[in-house]
């Protein structure tokens, strides 16, 4: 719980740092936009103020120039002054506003005086434009550009707010006094020119590599700025060819040629400064926007994140507590268990127990006869609790298998329904038997087991039938399958319950138990089987109808030969000779009359080394060898004896292990020294024939 | 506190005639004791290989003949020589001699 709050909140805490991130970036991005526009706007200004500055000196200093490019220039100032005056105002930005007003004033008071020297003039238009450039300033220092920007867009931003101004106002200096001075004629105005020449080409040089090393850092081909540098060489060679070949015509005589031509100049690196100015507003929207979209992303992809681990955490917690109760409930079951257990198991050994010592202390035959039968029950029902719970467990583990072998269905089926008679007639219940017509009388599969699930299925139908009731067996085929069906007329279940009685540990409930005694396991161990035969047991019930458990086998019909395999065994022989290796007398007499009498002749070896020398001096069918001998085993002869015979050319003869030792180790053994098989001690004659009828001819009478 | 065996299980089990099964118990009596004579031997040499053969093989032909509780000590004598345990076998020698003793066929 405590975790998926943590969790929680620590996400929460990154989802609203993004996103006010992004509202700081937006803020951020609108803010910078309006302060480049009003430096740009700024900017642009100045050069208006600029050619009043230049005009006017040319004015003052010439006065046959003519006064009404000042005046042009000066309604073209105010028209752009109260233009700047009207955006501010729309912009809200009181700050901006006011300044603007300050320089408005300033700009009106140099126009009207009159008596003031050309100088003074130019210095006061120089004081009002020095004034711009630190506003600009101020405005370009609150503007913060974002870590990750990339390099052009810095580079780009630096040029324009700090560079370019800086050249336009020298040039823009240089070519009012210059102008002056050729208007006044003075003697310094070739000097002015040289030294307009030489800023020039500084500028051009410093601008080029500015603006090459943007262009380096932009990895797209900008067209604009190629063209941008171009134009801007182009003009520069354009005025500095003009300045070296007129120098000593045009230019030094009028100054308002000089002006005209500065001007274009100076109004290209004003044309680049607007251009590379849009090249910035567009950097810069587009920073802007792939930002926006990287913070939409990001917190569209926190948010999911959050959602996600907070359906998984959701989901483990269910789960774990699930699990938790599931465990916790199997535990009460089984501690239940166990104590029914200890109870069921107690009784039985009690009883054993008390009636053995009651029977060393009685002499009295009745008695005995009556305790001794009491002894005899119980240990029977304690052997079938112990191998309810030994199954169980097997099953458990699942090393439980099935054996199939051929059997007579209906005689067994017959057999049960007898044992369980008695049980029966105890509470004069009726319990029969009904086999269909169609069902097969002999077949193939695990007649044990099959009988522990109906003898289980019976006596739970007795269990639970009060007295008079009905109890039947009933086998028949339904389409190709075999159904057995037990059906009583007894209490019944009811349907909540069903699902609780196949599993362990529980019967219909706790009080069931009580009456009626038993471990809880028999229907587990019932299903269990059932579904190890590959079937489904069923269960149709209610409360207080009776109940009937049936399942469907796919089952193998066979014929009766195997019943005849018993029979026919006895009236068999063989013929042939047959040596017997073996060191125990008793032993040996039994292996000789066996043989003998079906018609064998027998040769006696008492250990290995004898078995060697008789088989190389006489020959025999076959062989049967002891394992556990003195002087030389059973394993050592084996071998000696057949490199010998294949020493020898002559043909082997079959060596039979004669063993107590069934465990596959000892079986691998004995194939590896070259036995051919084994008979287990004590033998059964029917795996002593199985032998006798590979290696020998048969004779049948 | 004899044991009884009948002779007819024996005969039936092994499908003797009665002749050959009382001869065969004749045999048994004779190589028991024979048997018991070697394991006496073998434990006073602590030859517990030998201990175990003779069990092994006294344990079999008892069990044929249904004299289950001889072959049940020979188990518990064959075991325990296997292991190289130390083991009271003089007790079990004189045992299973008081059993061949006290076993009547009837």
């Amino acid at each position: 719980m405590i975790g998926i709050v943590f969790v929680s909140f620590s996400i929460y805490q990154i989802v609203s740092d993004s996103f006010f991130k992004l509202v700081d970036l937006n803020s951020n991005y609108t803010q910078q936009y309006k302060s480049l526009k009003n430096i740009q706007t700024l900017q642009n200004f100045i050069i208006h103020i600029q050619k009043m500055r230049g005009l006017t000196n040319i004015y003052l200093n010439n006065r046959s120039f003519d006064f009404e490019f000042i005046q042009v220039q000066q309604v073209r100032l105010d028209e752009e002054l109260n233009r700047i005056l009207f955006v501010q105002k729309l912009n809200n930005d009181y700050y901006l506003e006011n300044q603007v007003r300050i320089i408005a004033k300033e700009l009106k008071k140099i126009a009207k005086l009159d008596g003031e020297a050309a100088s003074t003039k130019f210095y006061n238009y120089t004081i009002v434009i020095d004034r711009i450039i630190s506003l600009i300033n101020t405005i370009s220092n609150n503007i913060y550009l974002e870590k990750d920007t990339p390099k052009a867009t810095k580079l780009l931003f630096e040029l324009l707010l700090n560079e370019l101004p800086f050249i336009i106002e020298n040039l823009g200096n240089a070519r009012g006094i210059t102008a002056g001075n050729i208007a006044q004629n003075a003697k310094e105005k070739n000097q002015n020119i040289s030294l307009f020449k030489k800023l020039i080409l500084q500028d051009i040089k410093k601008v080029n590599l500015k603006l090459s090393a943007i262009y380096r850092s932009k990895k797209s081909d900008d067209m604009e700025l190629k063209k941008s540098i171009a134009d801007l060489e182009e003009i520069s060679h354009e005025y500095l060819s003009l300045l070296n070949t007129q120098q000593k015509r045009d230019i030094h005589n009028s100054s308002f040629t000089f002006y005209q031509y500065s001007t274009k100049l100076i109004d290209q690196y004003n044309t680049i400064y607007n251009n590379l100015f849009l090249m910035l507003n567009k950097n810069l929207t587009d920073y802007y926007d792939r930002k926006r979209v990287e913070f939409k992303i990001k917190i569209a992809t926190e948010i999911v994140v959050f959602i996600l681990t907070l359906i998984l955490f959701i989901y483990f917690y269910t789960t774990s507590l699930k699990y938790v109760n599931r465990i916790k409930k199997a535990e009460k079951a089984k501690s239940n268990f166990l104590s029914n257990m200890s109870h069921e198991i107690r009784t039985p050994l009690n009883a054993i127990i008390g009636f053995i010592k009651l029977l060393q202390n009685t002499q009295e035959k009745e008695k005995r006869e009556h305790y001794l039968a009491i002894v005899d029950t119980s240990s029977k029902q304690l052997l079938s609790i112990v191998n309810d719970i030994l199954d169980f467990s097997k099953m458990e583990e699942k090393k439980l298998r099935l054996e199939m072998a051929p059997f007579n269905l209906k005689k067994e089926m017959k057999l049960l329904q007898e044992l369980f008679d008695a049980n029966a007639k105890e509470k004069e219940i009726k319990l029969q038997l009904e086999i269909a017509n169609d069902v097969p009388e002999h077949v193939i599969s695990d007649q044990y087991r099959l009988k522990q699930i109906i003898s289980n299925l019976l006596s739970n139908a007795i269990k639970f039938t009060p007295k008079g009731g009905n109890v039947t067996l009933k086998l028949h085929m339904r389409k190709k399958l075999l159904q057995i069906c037990v059906q009583d007329t007894g209490i019944g279940i009811a349907k909540e319950k069903q699902d609780l009685i196949f599993k362990t540990f529980s019967q219909a409930d706790e009080t069931t138990t009580r009456k009626y005694g038993g471990t809880g396991l028999g229907l587990a161990i019932c299903n269990n089987l059932v579904t190890l035969f590959g079937s489904k047991l069923k269960l149709k019930s209610s409360d207080n109808e009776g109940s009937k458990f049936y399942f469907n086998l796919s089952i193998k019909a066979c014929d009766e030969s195997f019943e005849l395999e018993e029979e026919s065994l006895d009236n068999r022989t063989y013929e042939g000779n047959v040596l017997v290796v073996e060191d125990n007398l008793a032993n040996q007499f039994l292996m000789q009359t066996t043989l003998e009498e079906l018609n064998l002749t027998v040769g006696i070896a008492n250990d290995g080394i004898e078995a060697v020398e008789i088989i190389k001096q006489n020959s025999f069918d076959l062989i049967f060898m002891d394992e556990n001998m003195p002087n030389l085993n059973g394993i050592e002869a084996t071998k000696q004896i057949i490199a010998y015979q294949q020493e020898n050319n002559i043909k082997e003869t079959p060596i039979i292990a004669l063993t107590a030792n069934a465990k596959k180790e000892a079986q691998e053994r004995f194939f590896r020294a070259g036995m051919k098989e084994y008979l287990a001690k004590p033998f059964e004659h029917k795996a002593l024939h199985a032998i006798l009828k590979n290696y020998l001819k048969t004779k049948e009478t | 506190m004899g044991h009884s065996i009948k002779l007819d299980d024996i005969a039936t089990r092994l499908r003797f005639s009665p002749e050959n099964t009382k001869k065969l118990l004749e045999i048994f009596y004779t190589s028991s004791k024979t048997i018991l004579e070697h394991i006496t031997e073998a434990t006073k040499n602590n030859d517990f290989e030998s201990i175990h053969r003779n069990a092994h093989s006294l344990k079999g032909s008892a069990s044929n003949l249904l004299f289950t509780h001889i072959s049940d000590i020979a188990k518990e004598m064959e075991e325990a020589a296997s292991k190289q345990e130390k083991r009271a076998y003089k007790e079990d020698v004189a045992r299973i001699e008081s059993l061949l003793k006290n076993t009547e066929i009837v």
